[in-house]
C-alpha cells in the first residue's frame, strides 16, 4: 500500500459529453483504483467547461468575441448577427437559466420550462455565433475543425479562434490540479468522438504543463479508433498508453508498472490487457480480457460536482450488465466492449441504496448497452425486495418474455422509461438488421408495459440498407400510433419515439461484411483519416441520400431552413431523455407548445403612443429581406416573446419611432420605406404590434369579433397528403392534414368568413390566424432565401 | 392456434392509412427527438437536394 499512496492519479472526462448526467467511465475508475488503495482524483472537464461557458463571465467575454471576429461565409455571418441579437437575453438570464434545468419545480410549470430552454438555446447560439462554423449543443457539437482528420483535430488544439474549447480551457482549465507534483498519471476517457478535439486539445495543454506525467487513454471510442492503427499515430505524441476494451484492473497495472521502473528488453505493457503503445514507430498490443463485473466496485460519485450537471437529480448512471450478445448488423458496441456479463441484481441494488443514501438522489440511469430479461427481472426483484425506493430507467430489446408480470414487477421496483431499439416496423427489414426480434412481441410487450404504466422510447432507424420508401413510412406510422395508443388507451403521457437516418459503422458487420447486405462502400476521403462511418451505395431500398430525407420528412423538419434566423438548427429543440424520465417520475406533463399569440389586433386607438417592447434588440443582416429589397436588412429579437423578424430598413436609428401616435405610424414606415418583407407600411405596422415588437400606450377595450386572416410571410411545404406549415417570427410549425388544408386555402383567399372550428382555433392559437376587422386584402409578399444575389 | 390481436396491431395496420393523426398538428421536437439529430459531416455534405422543399410564399403555396 505505501508504494501506492503519494503518487496520484487523475482521471479526465473531456468534453463534450452529455451535460445533463455524470458520465459512468471516471467514477467507476476512480472507485476501481480506490478500492486497490490507490490515490486518485477526478476531474469531469466536460461538465466544468460547459458550466463554466454557461456563466454570464463568459457568455459577456463571448459576445465580444463575436462582436469582433469576422465571419468566414454567409451563413456564418447569419449564425455571428444570430449571436449578437440574442446576447443580451442570453447574458441576462443564463444563471437562472441554469438553476431552473436543475429544478425540479420547473418540471411542473411548463411556461417557466419553455422559458430555462429558450435562454439556455440563446446562450448556446451566442457561443455558436463567437466562434466560426461552429454549432455548441449540450449533445454534440461541430466547430470550423474536423474530428474526422487527424491534421484538423491537431490543427484545432492550438487555435483558440477556431476551437471554442482551446479557448475555454486557456480560461477555466484548473492547471493547479495538474501541477500538483505527485500526480504522476493522468487517464483520459474518450468515448464518443464529440470528445475527441476537446480530448486532443486538453492532452495537448497538459504535455506543456506536465510533460513527464504518463497518460493514458481508453474509452469506447478510443478502442475503435486505435484499432484500426497499426503505425505510430501523432496522437501518441500525447499519450503514452493506450487501454482498450475494459479499465478496471488495467490502469491499475499501468501504475503499478511504471512503479516498478524500467527493465531492459522488456516493456511493463506487455502484460497489461489490450494495452496499445508505440515502440519504435509500430503499435504494439496485448489481447483484450473481460474484466470480472462481480466484484465490481462503486462508482466514486463524490469525486464529481454533482450539483453542475443541467438536470434536476442528480440522476446517476450504474450498471447491472456489461456489453451486448447480439449481433445487430448496424451496431458496434460489441465491438469495444468485450463478452457479454451480469453483475449479480443483489449487488446492484445495494449499490443503488447506497447511492441513493449518499446522495439524496432516487434518480438512477441504468447505462447497460442492452437489459436483458434476466437483468431486468433480477434487478427489477432485488429493488423491490431492498426497498431501495428509486425510479430508474434503462434499455433492453423487445422479448417474448416481457410479459405483462415483469412489466408489472419493472413498474414496482421504479422503472419510469424503457428505451427499446424498435429499429422498424417490418419484419422484413428486422430480419435484413439481423436484428432477432419479432414485431409480434414488439406489439405485445408494448402493451405490457404501457398497461403497467412504464412510459416506453422507441429508436428508429430510417433507411437500413434495403428497406423501401413504404417499410420506412410504416415504421414512422407504427411510432405515431404508439403514442396516440399510449395516451389515448393507456394514459401514459411520456412515451416517445426517435429516429435517426441509417449510419455505416466500419465496425459493425455491415461494415465489416457489407457484400452480405448489398451495400458498396466508398472509400472515406484521404483527410478523413478518423472516420469510422462510411458513405455506401445500397443495391435496393432507400438510398443514402433518402434516408436523411425520411428521417426528416418524419421529424416534420424541412431540411435545410437556413432561410430565417431560427432555422431548424435549435440546440435545445431535441428531447432530453433526462428530462422526459425525470417528468415520468415526478408526474410532469410533457411540454406542450405553449400558445403563441398574435397580439393588439385590431389596431388600438389613432392617438395611442407607439413604444419599442423592452428586450427588443436589434442588428443589421448582411442580405436583403425580400426580392424587391436591395439594401440589408434589419433583424430584431423580441426576447420576451421568443420573435425574430427582419425589415427591410436602411435607415440610422429605427428607434426614432419610439414614441409615435399610432395614427402616424403607417406613414413613418411608409416615409422611411421600413417594411416587412414587401408588404405595404399598413400592414408592417400592423404586423409589429401582432408579435409585440411595438406596444401601444392604450389598447382597445373590447376588440370585435372580425374576420379571420391568415398572417402574413407563412412558408409552406407540401410533402404528400400533408402542408407543413412555419410561422419565420413565432418558428412554430404545424402539420396539416385534409380538411384543415382546405381551411387554409380558404383563409388565403379571404374571400368568404370563416366558421371558427376546431382548425380554426389551432391555427389561431399558434399564430397563424388572426382576427381583424373587415379591410382590404393586402398585399402577399415573397421570401427570397437570405444571402441569394437578387 | 390464433392469437387475439392486441390494440397495437390494429393500430399498426391503420398506420398503413393516411389521414391518421389530428387534423392541426404542431410539430413538437420535444417529443419527436428525430428533428435534430445530430448529421455527421460527411452525411452533411450528401444531403439531398433542398429544391423540391424551397419555402414558398403564401400566395404560391396557396394555389
Amino acid at each position: 500500500m505505501g508504494k501506492k499512496m503519494g503518487k496520484k492519479t487523475v482521471l479526465v472526462n473531456p468534453p463534450l459529453w452529455n451535460a445533463y448526467a455524470p458520465h459512468l467511465a471516471v467514477p467507476l475508475l476512480l472507485g476501481d483504483l480506490r478500492a486497490r488503495g490507490y490515490e486518485a482524483a477526478a476531474y469531469d472537464l466536460s461538465i466544468e467547461c460547459v458550466d463554466w461557458m454557461l456563466s454570464t463571465a463568459a457568455l459577456e467575454e463571448l459576445r465580444t468575441k463575436a462582436e469582433q471576429r469576422r465571419a468566414v461565409d454567409l451563413e456564418d455571418e447569419w449564425a455571428r448577427r444570430r449571436a449578437l441579437l440574442v446576447a443580451p437575453a442570453a447574458i441576462a438570464g443564463v444563471e437562472e437559466a441554469k438553476a431552473g434545468l436543475r429544478s425540479l419545480a420547473t418540471l411542473h410549470e411548463p411556461a417557466a420550462f419553455h422559458s430555462v430552454r429558450r435562454t439556455v438555446r440563446d446562450a448556446l447560439w451566442l457561443i455558436s455565433g463567437a466562434f466560426p462554423g461552429c454549432d455548441f449543443d449540450l449533445v454534440s457539437n461541430t466547430s470550423r475543425y474536423s474530428a474526422e482528420s487527424t491534421l484538423q483535430v491537431l490543427e484545432a488544439s492550438t487555435d483558440p479562434d477556431g476551437n471554442p474549447y482551446r479557448w475555454a480551457f486557456d480560461r477555466m482549465l484548473d492547471r493547479d490540479l495538474f501541477l500538483d507534483p505527485s500526480v504522476e498519471v493522468v487517464g483520459v476517457s474518450m468515448s464518443a468522438d464529440t470528445q475527441l478535439i476537446a480530448g486532443v486539445t486538453f492532452l495537448s495543454m497538459l504535455r506543456e504543463v506536465r510533460p513527464d506525467v504518463h497518460v493514458v487513454l481508453g474509452g469506447n471510442y478510443a478502442t475503435r479508433l486505435v484499432d484500426r492503427w497499426q503505425h505510430r499515430h501523432p496522437l501518441f505524441d500525447y499519450v503514452d498508453t493506450v487501454v482498450t476494451g475494459e479499465g478496471e484492473g488495467a490502469l491499475a497495472s499501468v501504475i503499478d508498472g511504471l512503479g516498478r521502473g524500467r527493465r531492459p528488453g522488456a516493456d511493463f505493457r506487455e502484460k497489461i490487457p489490450g494495452a496499445v503503445w508505440d515502440d519504435n514507430g509500430i503499435l504494439l498490443r496485448t489481447p483484450r480480457h473481460s474484466a470480472d463485473i462481480s466484484t465490481a466496485a462503486p462508482p466514486a460519485y463524490d469525486a464529481l460536482p454533482l450539483d453542475k450537471y443541467l438536470a434536476p437529480g442528480p440522476i446517476l448512471p450504474v450498471f447491472a450488465s456489461r456489453s451486448c450478445p447480439w449481433d445487430c448488423a448496424f451496431c458496434s458496441i460489441p465491438f469495444a466492449s468485450n463478452s457479454f456479463r451480469q453483475r449479480p441484481a443483489a449487488a446492484v441494488a445495494d449499490e443503488i441504496r447506497a447511492l441513493r443514501a449518499a446522495h439524496g438522489s432516487p434518480f438512477i440511469m441504468f447505462v447497460d448497452e442492452i437489459m436483458s430479461l434476466r437483468t431486468l427481472r433480477n434487478v427489477g426483484e432485488a429493488l423491490v425486495e431492498t426497498s431501495a425506493g428509486v425510479h430508474w430507467y434503462g434499455e433492453t430489446r423487445f422479448a417474448r418474455g416481457l410479459d405483462e408480470g415483469l412489466a408489472e414487477l419493472l413498474h414496482a421496483s421504479g422503472c419510469r422509461r424503457m428505451n427499446f431499439g424498435l429499429e422498424s416496423a417490418s419484419q422484413r427489414v428486422l430480419d435484413l438488421m439481423r436484428k432477432g426480434t419479432r414485431i409480434d412481441d414488439a406489439c405485445d410487450n408494448i402493451a405490457a408495459m404501457l398497461k403497467a404504466g412504464v412510459p416506453i422510447h422507441l429508436f428508429v432507424i430510417h433507411g437500413f440498407p434495403g428497406e423501401t420508401e413504404e417499410e420506412a413510412a410504416r415504421t414512422v406510422a407504427f411510432a405515431e400510433a404508439v403514442r396516440r395508443l399510449s395516451v389515448q388507451t393507456y394514459g401514459v403521457a411520456h412515451t416517445t419515439w426517435g429516429g435517426s437516418p441509417f449510419v455505416l459503422d466500419v465496425h459493425s458487420p455491415v461494415g465489416t461484411r457489407p457484400e452480405k447486405f448489398g451495400v458498396r462502400v466508398e472509400p472515406p476521403r484521404p483527410q478523413d483519416d478518423l472516420s469510422l462511418q462510411r458513405n455506401y451505395t445500397a443495391e435496393s431500398g432507400i438510398s443514402q441520400q433518402d434516408s436523411v430525407r425520411v428521417a426528416e420528412d418524419a421529424a416534420g423538419s424541412f431540411g435545410d431552413t437556413t432561410v430565417w434566423f431560427r432555422a431548424a438548427r435549435d440546440p435545445m429543440a431535441r428531447e432530453i431523455e433526462e428530462f422526459t424520465f425525470l417528468r415520468a417520475c415526478v408526474g410532469a406533463p410533457l411540454p406542450e407548445t405553449p400558445p403563441v399569440p398574435l397580439f393588439d389586433w385590431p389596431p388600438p386607438h389613432p392617438d395611442a403612443r407607439i413604444g419599442i417592447a423592452p428586450g427588443v434588440s436589434l442588428t443589421r443582416a448582411p442580405w436583403p429581406a425580400t426580392q424587391t429589397d436591395t439594401g440589408p436588412a434589419l433583424a430584431l429579437y423580441n426576447a420576451a416573446e421568443d420573435r425574430f423578424l427582419q425589415l427591410n430598413w436602411t435607415g440610422s436609428d429605427w428607434r426614432e419611432l419610439d414614441g409615435l401616435p399610432w395614427r402616424d405610424l403607417e406613414s413613418w414606415l411608409a416615409d422611411h420605406e421600413c417594411r416587412y418583407l414587401g408588404t405595404d407600411a399598413g400592414a408592417t405596422a400592423a404586423l409589429l404590434l401582432r408579435h409585440g415588437f411595438l406596444v401601444p400606450s392604450r389598447r382597445q377595450a373590447e376588440p370585435g369579433p372580425g374576420r379571420l386572416r391568415a398572417e402574413v410571410g407563412i412558408a409552406v411545404v407540401s410533402r404528400g397528403d400533408t402542408h407543413h406549415m412555419t410561422n419565420p417570427i413565432t418558428g412554430v410549425t404545424v402539420r396539416l392534414r385534409g380538411s384543415a388544408i382546405d381551411t387554409w386555402h380558404r383563409r388565403l383567399s379571404d374571400e368568404t368568413p370563416e366558421p371558427v372550428t376546431p382548425v380554426t382555433e389551432a391555427l389561431a392559437r399558434y399564430g397563424f390566424l388572426y382576427r381583424c376587422p373587415d379591410v382590404a386584402g393586402r398585399s402577399r409578399p415573397a421570401y427570397v432565401t437570405q444571402g441569394e444575389a437578387v | 392456434m390464433t392469437r387475439k390481436k392486441t390494440d397495437l396491431e390494429q393500430l399498426m395496420a391503420a398506420a398503413g392509412t393516411t389521414g391518421e393523426g389530428p387534423a392541426v398538428e404542431v410539430v413538437q421536437p420535444e417529443v419527436r427527438t428525430g428533428a435534430q439529430y445530430a448529421l455527421l459531416p460527411s452525411m452533411k455534405a450528401k444531403r439531398p437536394d433542398p429544391s423540391g422543399a424551397t419555402p414558398e410564399s403564401e400566395a404560391e403555396g396557396g394555389q
